[in-house]
């Protein structure tokens, strides 16, 4: 049987599907319906596209002020509020703020009042949430649902293709993969997991025939300040990048708690190691020194 | 048989190894590992978005695991004493299969009750105590009186029983006990088939027992259906009459369904019917014949049934990321025993890999149907038990068990509890069984290793 590869870009990212147990017409059609479920999310919840339910949260977040918000976009605020909570106020999806002046490339360091003025503007506890009603509490504000977005999204495409009858297949956003089945012949797929001190050398492979994995890190957006790496994840109460950790690796039932704990571990920076050890879930670790650990099937790859 | 009585105090179900047998919630060894409350509440949150619960949640083979615990349970007083060392293998085959290995290995000694005595008083102050006949141990039959009865008053307005008090066997015996039992599980899809087989061992009293079971989710893996059959043949030799040698079959039919209500609770119901057969008596145990003044075998139906109920409520805390687990088992048999069980525990992990989980257990019964604390004659027909087990009482436990998760593979648990058995915390009316109060503790230590 032959296993059909879709490949297109989405939410800033390469992208892949594949098929197999079925014939090349109707995996085409499922494809379509996948493809046209990420489309509509990425239009909802991007923030570079202009006009777009996003934006309008947006604009009440600048001025300050409440409005109502449909059932998806309330879900998707519970689970960013179950994130919140459960790692102690670093998950925040009002940080994005913080990227108007941690924009890379950087020229000079940001200076630390203007990060304290930032800071006062972020804060999910700043912001009311009770379904369906969402109230900014202060104006200046921003959300942000990068992090949560693009591994819903994977898990969405999942399920739609197993509710169309696609037992085999695995849907891979950017890295943030999930399994839809294993292969027609009962094997699991071959996952690669990119080395990140080197992206265009694997790290080596693992073997996943249900379930989830997503990979956070600073290494494809980072940068070297005076001898320091300076990362793409933002610590909501300094306004500084996290360091500690480089990379970070989990397998979970589904893409979204995959990606969101990868996420909180480096975002704990070294205390992220000891976090995820508790979890008891399958995961890699590369602190910035390049030390690895990890536990469960990831373990093969230290 | 020693052993049977242990567990038995320290579960308070008559069989509670068969029961851990069929419940795949409780292994008999140290508790199956509840996922963390940061996961659980992350993974509830997930689905409880629009369109991701996935058609079917299939289940999948136990990750290779092995445990290693060490328990000690000490009664006050001089009494029963057990060192008990478990090992659990569980090995995944495949994707299909998973094997489960137990072992047990426990050493019995101390002394434990076997019949009750009244003391008589009298108005004019005598206090005439009805004669112990020697009692050797496990190695001699129940001692009987050969001669005429000695001499005691009438139990008259002068002279009435005052006080009971119990005759233990003392510690003249030491066994040990060793159990092994494989288990196999098959997963397919959203079907786990489990079958099982084990035999365990001591000097008296031999057990064999097979059982079978199927986990069933269905509702978007909202719904788990168990239902679960085993049979246990088991023989005594009893120690104290060489000649005897007596059979026992056990049947245990369990229904469960365990239902996840919302995102942070799930609750939990099992039904189990069990049907002993054979010789139930406890051949050290004796009563006390006022009328003769000897100690007599008990006599017990040679039927048992009994239904349990177990109600579980179980909700994550998010404000303390914790866990409350609360229990409510029902238990009635046609020997006359009603039961309660009320159990509350709370898991709360600490930071740095640490939980701390306390639990408080509050339990009920109300006496046999042919619970006497002693006879004043020998009746021709039926039956009838002093056994301490078989009387009306409450107890009271507590316990408190700390983890450590020392690195990612390696998990240590220290745990321990303390049992308060009293006549009169009893809910339902009963005869007075004071004399038989007593206490225990258990004390262990576990080691989980993922390898």
């Amino acid at each position: 049987m032959e296993i059909h590869r879709f490949c297109f870009r989405a939410m800033g990212s390469p992208c892949e599907i594949l098929l197999a147990g079925m014939d090349q017409n109707q995996t085409k059609g499922i494809y379509e319906l996948a493809r046209a479920e990420i489309e509509r999310l990425e239009q909802r919840y991007s923030r570079y596209r202009p006009e777009n339910l996003l934006s309008a949260i947006n604009r009440v977040a600048q001025a300050g002020g409440s409005l109502e918000v449909d059932a998806e976009t309330a879900a998707l605020l519970d689970y960013a509020a179950v994130c919140y909570r459960e790692s102690d106020g670093l998950f925040d999806i009002t940080t994005g703020i913080l990227r108007q002046v941690w924009r890379f490339p950087l020229d000079t360091l940001p200076e630390p009042a203007t990060l304290t003025g930032l800071c006062a503007r972020i804060g999910w506890d700043k912001v009311h949430w009770e379904r369906p009603r969402l109230e900014f509490l202060q104006a200046g504000m921003e959300l942000d649902f990068g992090g949560i977005v693009k591994e819903y999204a994977a898990d969405r495409a999942a399920v739609l293709c197993l509710e169309a009858g696609i037992q085999h297949g695995l849907v891979n956003l950017g890295g943030d993969l999930r399994v839809i089945g294993p292969l027609p012949s009962g094997q699991p797929w071959r996952v690669g997991i990119r080395n990140p001190e080197q992206p265009a050398q694997m790290l080596g492979w693992i073997h996943l025939a249900e379930g989830a994995i997503a990979t956070s890190g600073d290494y494809l957006r980072c940068q070297v300040i005076q001898g320091r790496r300076y990362g793409h994840l933002l610590n909501p109460k300094t306004g500084w990048p996290v360091w500690g950790l480089a990379s970070v690796s989990v397998v979970a039932q589904n893409c979204l708690v995959a990606g969101s704990l990868s996420t909180i571990a480096l975002l704990k920076g070294k205390r992220g190691v000891q976090w995820l050890a508790e979890l008891s879930v399958p995961h890699l670790w590369i602190d910035s020194q390049g030390k690895r650990g990890g536990a469960g099937l990831l373990r093969s790859l230290l | 048989m020693a052993l049977a009585e242990a567990a038995v105090a320290v579960i308070e179900h008559s069989e509670p190894l068969l029961e851990a047998r069929l419940d795949p919630e409780e292994p008999i060894g140290p508790q199956a590992p509840f996922p963390h409350p940061t996961l659980a509440a992350l993974t509830s949150a997930a689905f409880a978005l629009p369109g991701l619960a996935t058609p079917t949640q299939a289940a999948t083979p136990e990750p290779r695991q092995w445990d290693l615990g060490y328990f000690h349970y000490q009664e006050h007083g001089e009494r029963m004493r057990v060192e008990s060392l478990k090992q659990r293998l569980v090995l995944p085959l495949g994707d299909d299969w998973d094997l489960t290995f137990n072992g047990v290995r426990d050493t019995i000694s101390g002394a434990s009750p076997i019949y009750d005595l009244p003391e008589i008083r009298c108005q004019d102050g005598r206090v005439i105590t009805p004669p112990v006949l020697s009692v050797s141990g496990a190695s001699g039959p129940l001692p009987t009186n050969a001669g005429a009865p000695p001499e005691r008053p009438p139990l008259n307005g002068d002279c009435r029983i005052g006080s009971v008090r119990q005759v233990l066997l003392e510690d003249t015996f030491q066994d040990t006990r060793t159990l092994g039992d494989l288990r196999l599980n098959h997963y397919r899809g959203d079907l786990v088939l489990g079958l099982g087989a084990g035999v365990s061992n001591e000097k008296d009293y031999d057990s064999a027992f097979i059982s079978l079971d199927l986990r069933k989710t269905f509702n978007d893996g909202l719904s788990t259906l168990t239902a679960g059959y085993s049979l246990a043949s088991d023989t005594l030799s009893p120690l104290n009459q060489p000649d005897l040698t007596e059979d026992k079959t056990a049947h245990q039919f369990l229904l469960g369904l365990t239902q996840v209500l919302s995102r942070h609770e799930l609750i939990q119901l099992n039904l189990t019917l069990s049907d002993d057969l054979g010789y139930l008596s406890d051949p050290y145990k004796g009563i006390y014949v006022l009328a003769t003044n000897q100690a007599v075998a008990e006599r017990r139906p040679d039927r048992r049934q009994q239904w349990n109920l177990l109600a579980r409520y179980v909700r994550y805390v998010p404000s303390f990321r914790a866990a409350l687990h609360l229990d409510y088992r029902y238990s009635t048999s046609d020997w006359g025993i009603e039961a309660h069980t009320l159990e509350a525990s709370w898991i709360q992990p600490l930071g740095a890999g640490w939980s701390l989980t306390p639990r408080i257990r509050y339990y009920s019964q109300s006496e046999a149907e042919f619970y006497r604390p002693y006879l004043e004659t020998l009746p021709d027909s039926g039956d009838y038990s002093s056994d301490y087990r078989l009387a009306g009482f409450g107890a009271w436990s507590w316990g408190l068990k700390l983890a450590q998760a020392l690195t990612d593979e390696i998990q240590f648990e220290l745990g321990a509890e303390w049992y308060d058995r009293q006549s009169r915390y009893a809910l339902q009316g009963h005869s007075d069984s004071a004399f038989s109060d007593y206490g225990f503790a258990i004390y262990g230590l576990s080691l989980r290793w993922r390898f």
